[in-house]
């Protein structure tokens, strides 16, 4: 077998093995990509390739987060294998400010998130649950953010996201914001002054993507 | 303080509504298993614990008043004022415990992550729902009704409410604390109160709520009474 073919055939078997239950055929098929030198580039690929076939599959169906969730950590047990060897990121430029608003201690949707990101090779800086609107503030303009996002889960906590997106605005206008929860609504997160609203894993990242004028493709 | 018995039906119904919020039976057979191991160490980890107590309320301008502090919400004022007979107050708080955030600290998959918070908000609600039981049957002996029960954080009731309902009960007694954002510990704790009297005609207060597309709106096709 040729070396150009060898190489595909592990790529395809890389990105088919995501969202198998366990990690261990993806370990394997990396294992083996790794020891022939196939580039870190296009192993990242692979695994979000997998990791797409999943979302569009479980998008389709009646099941998904939590099969989904099977397939990001595969992927980010695969993107941690790979910066073992190689640590530059795929677009290392599109940094994002993740974060639960003050007051509110409910954070798995957010880790959710914040996971999807990574695993798609995007910079993610998670500031956790609770965070007050200096904080996000602060963040943007260290990291130069290009994306904040923001995640409530209480219709109490949910209203302050209103200050912090006008203070985010007022000093780094060019950030992107986009924000989730279960208590809000395409309606409300506009009236808040959000770019964009998501309401699932599974669409968070063409709705970031759109939001940035992007392409609906798969990676960052 | 009353030690909710859980017997073995109460795992089983705690399985099939993890299961219901994950996706039915069609949640793959790798994370059945998870959560049926999930539940097995809940079993051996988790000890429930509850509180309450009870206090007359009194309606004073647009809240409610009571021994322990102001309930500041509109919503439950309505309600309040709907009922007949005098308005007693039941305060409420139910937690896992310790032992289900030591749990939590092992999962570092966000897929068994989100199997066992899952499981673990679930099996809490069961516990709320077990004293809210507990409550009705109290109201019951003595000829009264009881609302549904409420939280701080919901509806229009800040959270910071929680500082009321930690006046009124010796929340250290069962091992749940507050921080300064009102924030409770152990995770998987639940407070709140529930409305006592003669007649409480209206168990929620969506009726009153325009708001159709709340997700937590507990009233489906009802028209606000404005």
């Amino acid at each position: 077998m040729n070396d150009a073919r060898q190489r595909r055939g592990i790529l395809a078997k890389l990105e088919r093995s995501i969202g198998d239950p366990g990690s261990s055929d993806m370990q394997e098929w990396l294992g083996r990509a790794l020891d022939i030198r196939i580039p870190a580039d296009d192993l990242r690929f692979a695994l979000v390739r997998g990791m797409e076939r999943v979302r569009h599959r479980l998008m389709s169906s009646n099941f998904g987060l939590p099969e989904f969730l099977v397939s990001i950590d595969s992927v980010l047990d695969g993107l941690s294998l790979i910066s073992d060897q190689d640590n530059t990121a795929i677009s290392p430029d599109l940094s994002l400010v993740i974060g639960v608003v003050k007051g509110d201690p409910h954070d798995l949707g957010k880790n959710v998130i914040a996971a999807v990101y990574k695993a798609y090779g995007y910079r993610v800086i998670d500031l956790g649950r609770d965070v007050s609107s200096l904080v996000f503030v602060e963040s943007v303009i260290e990291h130069k953010a290009r994306i904040l996002a923001l995640s409530a889960m209480m219709s109490t906590t949910m209203t302050g996201m209103k200050d912090i997106i006008r203070e985010v605005r007022s000093v780094c206008p060019a950030t992107k914001i986009i924000v989730g929860g279960a208590p809000l609504s395409e309606v409300l997160a506009r009236s808040y002054g959000a770019d964009s609203y998501v309401e699932s894993a599974l669409t968070v990242i063409e709705k970031t993507r759109a939001m940035l004028g992007m392409d609906p493709g798969y990676s960052a | 303080m009353i030690i909710p018995e859980i017997g073995s039906s109460f795992w089983g119904a705690l399985r099939a509504r993890t299961l219901e919020k994950l996706g039915g039976p069609s949640l793959s057979a790798d994370l059945q298993d998870t959560l049926d191991k999930d539940l097995e160490a809940m079993h051996a980890l988790v000890r429930p614990r509850v509180l309450h107590t009870i206090q007359e309320g009194r309606l004073a301008g647009r809240n409610i008043q009571t021994q322990a502090g102001i309930i500041g919400s509109s919503m439950l004022f309505r309600l309040a004022h709907g009922c007949m007979g005098g308005c007693s107050v039941a305060f409420m708080l139910a937690t896992l415990g310790d032992g289900f955030d030591r749990l939590c600290r092992d999962r570092h998959l966000l897929s068994r992550q989100l199997v066992l918070d899952t499981a673990g908000s679930e099996f809490v609600e069961m516990v709320a729902d077990m004293l809210l039981e507990h409550l009705e049957s109290l109201a019951e002996d003595e000829g009264k009704q009881c609302s549904m029960r409420f939280s701080p954080g919901y509806c229009d009731w800040d959270l910071s409410g929680q500082r009321v309902i930690f006046n009124a009960l010796d929340a250290g007694s069962i091992g749940v604390s507050l921080n300064s954002y009102d924030v409770m510990k152990p995770a998987k704790t639940v407070s709140g109160i529930a409305l006592m009297a003669d007649v409480v005609p209206f168990k929620i207060p969506c009726h009153f709520c325009p708001r159709q597309d709340c997700p937590w709106r507990r009233l489906s096709s009802e028209r606000p009474i404005l």
